[in-house]
C-alpha cells in the first residue's frame, strides 16, 4: 500500500448512521446483559426460596403425618403423667389415697434422687429437645389379699404422676391361719419401681 | 468492491468504459487535449464516486528484466525498490515484479522493473481523477495483464510472443516466458482489413525475436511460439507467409473463441483486442499497478469507510441479535421468577395454615415421636405383675395341699455396659432403661398337712414343677429346694419316731423368656 495521509473526513462521510447504529445496538446489548444479569440473581434468589419453601412444605407434611400418627397416643401418655415433671407430693398424696381406699394396713415408700434416662429409642431429630428422668423407688406394704397388689398398682398408675415400671416384687405370706383382725395385714410386698416422667417442650411452653 | 467505470489510456485519448449488459461498453472518449482534458473533468464532477480502475495501452512503457541475489523478504524488498528506483528515477509510474529463480542463475532471482516512461501522458488525467476524489483501484497496463488473459487463451509451455492487434491500427506484442512476463512492445501496424497486415505480423514477430536473442530473454535454439489473435482468413494467411519458419511457430484464436474463454459477453472487436482486457478489469481486480504514490488513496480510503461501515453494521446485527437473545431470555426469566413468586405465595399460605392446626400442640412431632417411643419402650420392657400372678395362680389353684409362703419375681435385663466414670463426680450419669429379656419368678411353698412321706412329697413337687411347666406361658420350672436335701454329695441328718414338722417346704423356679416385645398397656 502506498504511504499517503488518510482524508478523516472523506472517510467518515456516510459511515455516521451505521456507527450510530452499532453505538445504539451495543448499549441495547448492555442494557440487555444488566437486564439479564441481574434477572439471572433474582431467578437464583428465587430458585432458592423455591426450594427452601418447598422443603420446609415437605418437612411440614413429614410432621404432619408424624402428629396424626403420635397425637393421640401422646395425648394419653401427657393424661398419663408420664409427658410432664414429676411431683412428688402428688406421688405421696396418690399412694396415701391408694391405700386408704384399697384399705391396706400400712404403706412405707422410699423414693430415690431423680435421675436423667438416656433415651432409650434412637432419634433422627428432637433428640436433644426432651428429658427422660427415672426416680427409683422401693415400696413396702402390708395387704389383705394378694389381688390388692394387682389393684394397688392399677390405681398408683392411674392417679400417680409418671409412667410405673415394676422391676421385682415379693410377697410373703404372714400366717398360716386366718388374722385376728379384719385390719391386720396378710401378706407383706416388697416391690422396686421406677417411675419415668418426660418433659417436652410442650411442658416446658405451659409452666411459662 | 467491484469497478464500475475504467479509463482507458492511450497515446491519444482517454475513453471511458462501464461494464453493461451485453459486456463493456465504450460511453466517452476524450482527446489528450486542453478540451478534452476540460471535457473529462467536467464528466467526472459529474460521478466521482464510482470505482474506477485505469487500464494504460502506450507505447512509452519499458521493461527491464534483471537478477537479484537470494535475499530475505525485507531485504529483497528494499533492494527491488532501490534498484527500481536507480532505473526509472523521473519516472512517477512504476513498479516490480518478483518473478522467481532465473533461468540461468542457481542463487538468483528474475525481477521485471517496468515504467511509463513518459508520465506526461497520464499525469493530466490523473489530477483531474484525485482532484475529484475518484476511487481508483488503480493504473493497470495491457502488458501487466498480459499473461492473465494470455494463460485464458492458449496453452504452451514454449517461451510465447502473444500478438494481437489493438487500437484499430497498432500491434500489441507481449513476450511471455514460463508465464511470466518479460517484455512487451507496441507498434504502429496497418489495418487488419489491409494485405500488409499478415506479412507485418511475420516481419514483427521475426524482429521481435532478434531482439530477444539479443536481450538474451531467448536463445537461438528455443522455437517461438507466436500466438496471434485472429480470425480464420488471417491465420491462414499467416500460415502461408510462415510455411518456411523454422525458429516460429504459429498459434491462432480468433474474436469470438477469445471473448468465450475469457468469460465476457463483450463483442470483442477484430483490430480491438484491448476490448478483452477491459473485460478481464471488471471481473477481477489485477495484482501488477503504477498506483504506487497513492494514486488510489481514495480507493483504500473508500474501502476503510465501507469496512467501516460493513463493521459497524455487523456488530450492530451481532449486538442486536445477542440483545435481543438476553432480553427474550430475561423475559422468560421473569416469567419463571412470576410462577415461581405464586408458587411460593401459595406454598407459604398453606404452610402458613397447616401450621395454625398445629398452634394448639407446642411440641414437635419429633419430640411427640420420641416420648411416645420412650412410653412404649418402657411399658415394654417392665414386669407384668397382673400375667404373672394370673399365670401361677391357674396352676397352684389346683394344689389345694400346698400353700404359697412367698412368691418374688424379678424382670432380668442383660448385664450393663461398664459404666462410664464421670469426670464429675456431683454430676450423676444418665442411667439406661434395660430390656427385658426374661421374667423369673420363686415360689417357696408348704405342703401341708405333710405326713412325713418324703417321696410323695417329693412326687407332688416334681409334678407341681411340671405342670408350672406345661401349663403356663414359663418356658422352664425347676425345683431349685426340696423339703430334704437327697443329694448324695449333700449330708443329711434327721430323726425317726419323734414327732415331725407338720409341713414341707421346698421352692421352685420358673422362667419366661421374652421372645418378642409384644406386651402392651391397655391403657395406652
Amino acid at each position: 500500500m502506498s504511504e499517503f495521509d488518510i482524508d478523516v473526513a472523506y472517510v467518515r462521510r456516510h459511515t455516521l448512521r451505521p456507527v450510530l447504529s452499532a453505538l445504539v445496538a451495543a448499549a441495547a446489548l448492555t442494557i440487555a446483559l444488566w437486564m439479564h444479569g441481574a434477572k439471572v440473581q433474582e431467578y437464583a434468589h428465587f430458585a432458592a426460596n423455591h426450594d427452601a419453601v418447598h422443603e420446609d412444605y415437605d418437612a411440614l407434611v413429614f410432621q404432619r403425618r408424624l402428629v396424626d400418627r403420635y397425637h393421640r397416643r401422646y395425648q394419653r401418655y401427657h393424661d398419663l403423667g408420664f409427658i410432664g415433671r414429676e411431683s412428688r407430693l402428688d406421688w405421696i398424696e396418690t399412694l396415701r389415697t391408694t391405700a386408704e381406699s384399697l384399705q391396706l394396713p400400712n404403706v412405707s415408700y422410699a423414693i430415690e434422687p431423680q435421675l436423667v434416662v438416656t433415651p432409650p429409642v434412637e432419634s433422627v431429630m428432637g433428640a436433644d429437645e426432651i428429658e427422660i428422668h427415672v426416680s427409683r423407688a422401693r415400696l413396702d406394704m402390708g395387704l389383705l389379699h394378694e389381688l390388692d397388689l394387682l389393684r394397688f398398682f392399677d390405681e398408683l398408675q392411674a392417679a400417680a404422676p409418671g409412667l410405673i415400671k415394676v422391676d421385682d416384687c415379693a410377697l410373703a405370706w404372714l400366717a398360716d391361719t386366718q388374722p385376728a383382725s379384719a385390719i391386720e395385714a396378710n401378706l407383706s410386698a416388697v416391690c422396686s419401681v421406677q417411675i419415668f416422667s418426660v418433659i417436652t417442650s410442650d411442658v416446658g411452653s405451659e409452666e411459662s | 468492491m467491484t469497478i464500475e467505470r475504467a479509463f482507458y489510456v492511450t497515446q491519444g485519448s482517454l475513453s471511458v468504459w462501464t461494464q453493461g449488459q451485453g459486456g463493456s461498453d465504450r460511453i466517452a472518449i476524450f482527446a489528450d487535449d486542453d478540451d478534452g482534458l476540460h471535457e473529462f473533468d467536467v464528466y467526472v464532477a459529474q460521478f466521482p464516486q464510482q470505482t474506477s480502475a485505469m487500464l494504460i495501452d502506450v507505447i512509452e512503457e519499458e521493461f527491464a528484466l534483471e537478477t537479484i541475489p537470494k535475499l530475505g523478504p525485507r531485504d529483497r524488498k528494499s533492494l527491488i525498490e532501490r534498484r527500481r528506483q536507480r532505473k526509472y528515477r523521473r519516472a512517477n509510474y512504476s513498479q516490480s515484479q518478483f518473478q522467481g529463480k532465473a533461468d540461468h542463475g542457481n542463487d538468483e532471482f528474475a525481477v521485471l522493473h517496468s515504467a511509463i516512461s513518459n508520465h506526461e501522458l497520464l499525469d493530466p488525467w490523473m489530477q483531474v481523477i484525485l482532484r475529484h476524489q475518484v476511487p481508483l483501484s488503480g493504473v493497470y497496463s495491457v502488458p501487466l495483464m498480459a499473461p492473465v488473459v494470455f494463460r485464458k487463451l492458449f496453452r504452451t509451455s514454449q517461451p510465447a510472443l502473444f500478438v494481437a492487434p489493438h487500437q484499430g491500427n497498432r500491434l500489441r506484442q507481449v513476450f511471455i516466458k514460463d508465464g511470466k512476463l518479460k517484455s512487451a512492445r507496441l507498434s504502429q501496424s496497418p489495418g487488419i482489413d489491409e494485405d500488409a497486415h499478415a506479412q507485418f505480423i511475420v516481419t514483427e514477430a521475426r524482429r521481435s525475436r532478434r531482439y530477444l536473442e539479443r536481450l538474451r530473454l531467448l536463445s537461438s535454439m528455443e522455437m517461438l511460439d507466436v500466438c496471434v489473435v485472429a480470425d480464420a482468413a488471417m491465420a491462414e494467411r499467416l500460415e502461408a507467409l510462415a510455411d518456411d519458419e523454422t525458429s516460429l511457430q504459429f498459434s491462432f484464436v480468433d474474436h469470438e473463441t477469445a471473448a468465450r474463454k475469457l468469460h465476457t459477453q463483450a463483442k470483442v472487436p477484430g483490430d480491438r483486442f484491448e476490448v478483452a482486457y477491459l473485460a478481464a478489469l471488471f471481473q477481477a481486480r489485477q495484482k501488477n499497478s503504477y498506483a504506487n504514490s497513492g494514486e488510489n488513496r481514495y480507493w483504500i480510503m473508500r474501502r476503510m469507510r465501507q469496512a467501516i461501515i460493513g463493521v459497524s453494521t455487523g456488530a450492530a446485527a451481532v449486538c442486536t441479535a445477542l440483545a435481543a437473545f438476553y432480553f427474550s431470555d430475561a423475559w422468560l426469566l421473569q416469567s419463571r421468577v412470576s410462577e415461581m413468586q405464586s408458587q411460593v405465595a401459595q406454598l407459604t399460605e398453606t404452610f402458613r395454615r397447616e401450621h395454625e392446626k398445629f398452634n394448639p400442640i407446642q411440641a414437635g412431632s419429633h419430640e411427640m415421636k420420641l416420648a411416645v417411643d420412650t412410653g412404649d419402650y418402657i411399658l415394654r420392657n417392665r414386669l407384668p405383675v397382673p400375667w404373672v400372678m394370673n399365670q401361677l395362680g391357674a396352676v397352684l389353684g389346683d394344689y389345694p395341699g400346698i400353700h404359697v409362703r412367698e412368691l418374688s419375681w424379678i424382670a432380668e435385663s442383660p448385664p450393663p455396659p461398664d459404666r462410664e466414670v464421670s469426670r464429675r463426680r456431683d454430676r450423676p450419669m444418665p442411667v439406661r432403661v434395660p430390656e427385658i429379656i426374661s421374667v423369673g419368678a420363686e415360689i417357696t411353698a408348704d405342703i401341708r398337712p405333710f405326713d412325713g412321706d418324703m417321696r410323695q412329697a417329693f412326687a407332688r413337687i416334681d409334678r407341681l414343677a411340671a405342670d408350672l411347666q406345661d401349663r403356663t406361658d414359663f418356658s422352664r420350672a425347676v425345683t431349685v429346694e426340696y423339703p430334704l436335701n437327697a443329694s448324695t454329695s449333700a449330708a443329711v441328718t434327721g430323726e425317726i419316731g419323734v414327732a415331725s414338722s407338720d409341713f414341707a417346704r421346698f421352692r421352685i423356679r420358673v422362667t419366661y423368656d421374652v421372645a418378642a416385645p409384644e406386651v402392651s398397656d391397655e391403657r395406652i
